[in-house]
């Protein structure tokens, strides 16, 4: 899952190489936390949010298959 | 276009006015009514002239204002295309085209981008542990990519939510450096649904059309996505005897159903 949002984000941003995914694992949810460039935050988020909750859909989707749940935070 | 008025004693003649001033039949205008005529009392006291101000109509046009619709990459409207690319007098098959396997022949940027896209998907789908082939055509001009394998409606979600989001993700992606105008629309789909959905949406089109007509009140629908509404407008534009507008704020923003009024088209017999 940690795979899956750092393929999408880093094919969003400008400077992929400053794209980070962290997994902090609990039992049942696990909360991935996004970090991009400052000038990136932008892309990731999108449009009234549009992007981060695309992100959250397929994450969500993803996780449901692996019988967990997942949470994408986007760090500032 | 802007509207020009004209008055007359009814409002058939003011009607009657405005398409010999303007060389027009009357289903090409847009007629908007801002008075009607009274006779008033003995045709003395308080007798006023209907007036109406018309314009020329533009179906098209008339479907993106009712709507606001931005230039909206996230929203690729093919399936919207696909309704306004029927012939006039046609009826509306929507969603019929989907079916069809004639490959369309393509440029090789296309076929290239075609291939990012597929490659893009997989990955996507791979990454999220479902596995599936993704198989592509190009599509009125679209890229169209179709998820084949999974079947479990996992990728499809609530209302489609999860294959919207995909198909905004993989837009994104592929689009990312593309400038404004050369971006290519990405339609990603899966168990036939987009082709369900339009022609659910027809259904649901008729129905508030119908109900609109029957009450000569408007119609109102339940909330739906940009996409969903401009198949609704499109659908609907081609009846002259509503109309139709978006109202509210995304994401709970409804489309309402008008019925026109009556006096001045069915008085000519439409």
């Amino acid at each position: 899952m940690k795979e899956l949002i750092e393929y999408i984000a880093k094919a969003l941003v400008d400077h992929p190489e400053e794209v980070t995914v962290s997994e902090v694992e609990g039992e049942i949810t696990s909360v991935l936390e996004l970090k991009v460039a400052k000038s990136d935050l932008g892309k990731v988020i999108g449009k009234q949010g549009r992007t981060a909750r695309a992100m959250r859909t397929i994450l969500s989707a993803a996780s449901t298959k692996m019988r967990k749940r997942a949470v994408l935070e986007i760090l500032e | 276009m802007s509207y020009v008025e004209f008055t007359g004693r009814t409002l058939k003649e003011a009607v009657k006015n405005a398409c010999e001033e303007l060389k027009v039949e009357e289903g090409l205008l847009d007629i908007e009514v801002m008075e009607e005529s009274t006779k008033g009392f003995l045709g003395i006291v308080g007798q006023r002239n209907a007036r109406i101000r018309v314009r020329r109509r533009d179906i098209l046009k008339e479907v993106m204002e009712a709507d606001d619709f931005e230039n909206d990459e996230e929203q690729p409207d093919v399936l919207g295309r696909l309704v306004k690319l029927e012939p006039a007098g046609e009826k509306v098959r929507a969603g019929e085209e989907f079916s069809e396997e004639i490959p369309e022949p393509e440029t090789p940027e296309q076929a290239a981008l075609r291939d990012q896209a597929k490659e893009i998907l997989a990955q996507l789908l791979e990454k999220m542990s479902v596995p599936a082939q993704v198989e592509t055509r190009i599509l009125h001009g679209a890229i169209y990519l179709d998820i084949r394998g999974d079947g479990s409606g996992l990728l499809i979600g609530k209302n489609g939510q999860t294959l919207n989001a995909l198909q905004f993700i993989v837009n994104k992606m592929v689009n990312k450096s593309a400038l404004a105008g050369e971006k290519v629309e990405i339609i990603v789909d899966t168990e036939n649904y987009r082709r369900r959905k339009t022609e659910k949406l027809k259904e649901k089109a008729m129905k508030l059309c119908a109900k609109a007509k029957n009450s000569l009140k408007p119609a109102v629908s339940d909330p739906m996505p940009a996409g969903e509404r401009r198949i609704i407008h499109l659908i609907l534009a081609e009846d002259r005897d509503v109309y139709t507008k978006s109202y509210g704020e995304e994401p709970r923003r409804r489309i309402i159903v008008y019925p026109r009024r009556g006096a001045v088209n069915k008085r000519r017999g439409r």
